[in-house]
């Protein structure tokens, strides 16, 4: 993998409540124009993706691609038009059944930027962020790339936790995570080294000595077991945070990434169906994001 | 887009598919050279009416056809156990697991904690399933770009492997019976009342259909390459693209390829034989050739098989070519005049090879193209 | 601007609800174009608003009807042709 720019990072998590949040009203406060037929998945989507934009100080290029990483896209929508239609006996509505196309968040992000490209809708369970950024490999080294992990609740959230496989009590988020990739840009927040897949454990470890540095974070995810993996002597041990479990990853990206002082991530983790481990090093400058990014 | 530009030669290596008119490749060939039956009637009522739609679908079978066209496909390729643990999977399909949760959901809707998609992980559930069961250790992907998912899952494995960051891929596409897809079209009016008759005048809408197909991808050279091809969002419509666009992807896409329109030995649309859909693509493909080559719908004869007709109808075009034709356009008659349509072939053409050029088209303004190489070869 | 009679600001009221429209109910001019220029709906719109109206007043819209560049005109067309077919 080549060295890939990330010229700002953004976004923004909600913690789910009684009721859904009225994310038409939030995006439409924040000057979105894109909130008439949009579901909220969609309206998350691009409240994150104009926090990251504005973040880099400027619009896209046209040809910027949008790679929406979701687990699971428009579940609350999709689930009220299953219960509807199979239940109640009520047929879905037009607009209804077209947003729950899954890449639908996606056209929405592409619609409100004026964009002219292509556009993904990707799944990897809580590793959706990480599929997109594998699938792109060495291209995001070229062009633009707007990838945003969206993630949204179903109420009741009781039935949705249940879905998840979480315990009655877990409190629960909503969450929309954004990173513009753009090789040309002069001061990137942050740099991705690389998103590898490591056969074994001793590669891994010696793939994980080899970033060398000694300001390394480093985030086991939820695939390793404590102590499977011997880590390097000094490093700063981390967890992934948050309460939307498949939105962790690009949290701890966006996040890692906006902190003032540079420094080296390395995310370890293993997948289900998967053989060996990946690893991702991301580089973060220091510098902030602001205006120059946008000439 | 550069990112759909192979760097090192894609090839595929052998496939598998299931659909209304049988299970295997040759079995497709051979009912696509002849008139194919008409759609099934399916008998629906969800919405206290019966209600009866056309639909191609699937013979009742205890195998479940992904698993079975994955390991038809693999089996073909001779993937050797060697190649299993880096092998991604990527896996495209509009419903993902939809179908088989909404069974299960039917079953205990009415009590009182029932709740539908019932998935920790969602929609790349199949994908992982399907990567455990035959031991394929490499990445798996799903793609949710409505009905062009799994042309994307191709166009997108064969960019990973042509960058030199794979080796092996087993594409898969799939769409199953589900009762919210036949209410969704019926509710956008999309539906035909009989059945399917791309580009003919006298169409009125989309059939849907179930199946499965597989393929796998590797840079070891074969007779069927991947040579490139291109996605493109239309931002206009979420429900239809622009003839403009479908002019620019298709453009793209022999840009990457490498090829010039008259390269093109014959094309594959995506022909839904809705009104819109056929009379942007017929717009769209009259301007990005000057003459237009030999051009078909498959799903006059197959149904309109949403997120799965991406690998479903190239493994189908791979099958007609090997036996050494591109099948008739089913259902049609007679072409548009006002504004001027496209006549697809209303008989299989011979041909022994070529460069074909397949067009997908989804919701959320999705339009992917890419072109299929076949180096010229004695028919069975 | 011609005044709202009770049908047409009903109907409006679900306009505005149905389509989440930037406008309120009374600012919608009975017979301004419903469709391009005038509130910039499309026939998406359109198969949305025909579903909503079957369900609350048993009326069949149909994307093909011939007479629907009639029907939807306005406000006041859409109101007085709901007003002629209704069955509920």
């Amino acid at each position: 993998m080549h060295r890939i720019n990330i010229r700002a990072v953004g976004g923004r998590e909600w913690p789910a409540g009684e009721q859904p949040a009225d994310m038409r009203r939030e995006a439409k406060a924040a000057g979105c124009r894109e909130v008439r037929r949009g579901n909220r998945l969609s309206c998350m989507a691009l409240l994150g993706a104009l926090d990251c934009t504005a973040a880099g100080g400027g619009r896209p290029a046209a040809d910027a691609a949008v790679h929406l990483a979701s687990s699971y896209g428009n579940v609350a929508d999709t689930a009220s038009l299953v219960e509807a239609l199979l239940r109640d006996g009520q047929p879905p509505a037009p607009l209804a059944f077209i947003n729950s196309s899954t890449n639908m968040a996606g056209f929405y992000v592409a619609r409100e930027l004026g964009l002219d490209s292509p556009g993904l809708m990707l799944s990897r369970g809580s590793h959706s962020v990480l599929a997109a950024l594998e699938l792109l490999g060495g291209d995001a080294a070229e062009g633009q790339h707007l990838i945003g992990a969206v993630e949204e609740c179903a109420w009741p959230l009781a039935a949705h936790r249940r879905r998840l496989r979480l315990s009655p009590d877990t409190p629960l988020a909503e969450g929309s995570y954004w990173l513009w990739l753009d090789s040309a840009c002069e001061r990137p927040v942050a740099l991705l080294h690389g998103l590898r897949r490591h056969p074994d454990r001793a590669e891994v470890e010696r793939a994980l000595d080899e970033t060398g540095d000694a300001s390394r974070t480093v985030v086991l995810g939820t695939g390793i077991t404590e102590g499977e993996l011997t880590l390097p002597a000094k490093v700063t041990r981390q967890s992934l945070t948050g309460d939307c479990p498949h939105a962790r990853i690009a949290r701890l990206l966006v996040e890692f990434s906006t902190r003032p002082r540079p420094g080296h991530l390395c995310l370890v983790d293993r997948e289900p169906a998967s053989t060996g481990y990946l690893l991702l090093h991301l580089e973060r400058t220091g510098a902030p994001a602001h205006a120059e990014n946008a000439a | 887009m550069s990112t759909t530009r192979p760097r090192r030669p894609v090839y595929i290596h052998g496939a598998g598919a299931w659909t209304a008119l049988g299970r295997g490749l040759d079995t497709h060939a051979q009912a696509l050279a002849q008139e194919v039956p008409p759609a099934q009637r399916v008998t629906l009522d969800a919405c206290g009416e019966a209600r009866e739609f056309p639909f191609h679908g699937l013979a009742a079978s205890d195998e479940d056809p992904v698993a079975a066209v994955a390991r038809d496909a693999l089996t073909a390729a001779g993937i050797t156990p060697a190649q299993r643990p880096s092998c991604g999977v990527f896996f495209g399909s509009t419903c993902s697991n939809l179908a088989a949760d909404e069974v299960a959901y039917r079953a205990r809707m009415h009590e009182r904690d029932a709740y539908p998609l019932d998935l920790a992980d969602g929609h790349a559930v199949v994908a992982q399933q399907l990567a455990e069961s035959e031991e394929l250790g490499g990445p798996h992907f799903f793609f949710g770009t409505a009905c062009s998912s799994s042309g994307n899952a191709l166009l997108h494995a064969a960019a990973m492997i042509g960058r030199g960051e794979l080796d092996t891929a087993l594409v898969v596409g799939t769409e199953r019976f589900n009762r919210l897809s036949l209410y969704g079209f019926d509710a956008l009016e999309l539906l035909a009342r009989e059945r399917a008759r791309p580009f003919d005048r006298a169409r009125d809408g989309l059939v849907l259909g179930e199946g499965a197909a597989a393929l796998v991808l590797s840079p070891a050279p074969a007779p069927w390459r991947v040579r490139g091809g291109a996605t493109l969002v239309d931002t206009d419509s979420p429900t239809g693209s622009s003839e403009a666009t479908i002019a620019r992807v298709i453009a793209q896409a022999l840009t990457h390829a490498e090829l010039a329109p008259d390269d093109i030995t014959a094309i594959k649309a995506h022909g839904t034989a809705t009104v819109l859909n056929d009379r942007a693509e017929s717009a769209g493909l009259h301007q990005a050739f000057a003459e237009l080559p030999p051009t078909t719908s498959l799903k006059g004869a197959i149904g309109h098989t949403l997120g799965g007709c991406g690998a479903i109808e190239t493994a189908l075009a791979i099958a007609c070519v090997e036996h050494g034709y591109w099948p008739a356009s089913a259902g049609f008659r007679h072409a548009e005049t006002e504004p001027p349509g496209l006549a697809p072939l209303a008989r299989p053409e011979a041909l022994d090879g070529g460069r074909f050029l397949m067009n997908f088209f989804g919701f959320g303004g999705n339009n992917c193209a890419y072109v299929l190489e076949r180096g010229h070869h004695a028919p069975h | 601007m011609s005044e709202q009679s009770a049908s047409e600001r009903e109907l409006a009221e679900i306009l505005v609800d149905s389509l989440n429209l930037d406008v309120t109910a009374v600012e919608i001019e009975p017979e301004a174009p419903l469709f391009g220029d005038g509130l910039g709906l499309d026939s998406i719109d359109a198969l949305e608003i025909a579903v909503d109206l079957s369900r609350r007043y048993g009326i069949q819209l149909r994307s093909d009807d011939p007479d629907n560049g009639r029907i939807f005109s306005s406000l006041r067309a859409l109101a007085s042709h709901i007003e002629a077919n209704r069955s509920q």
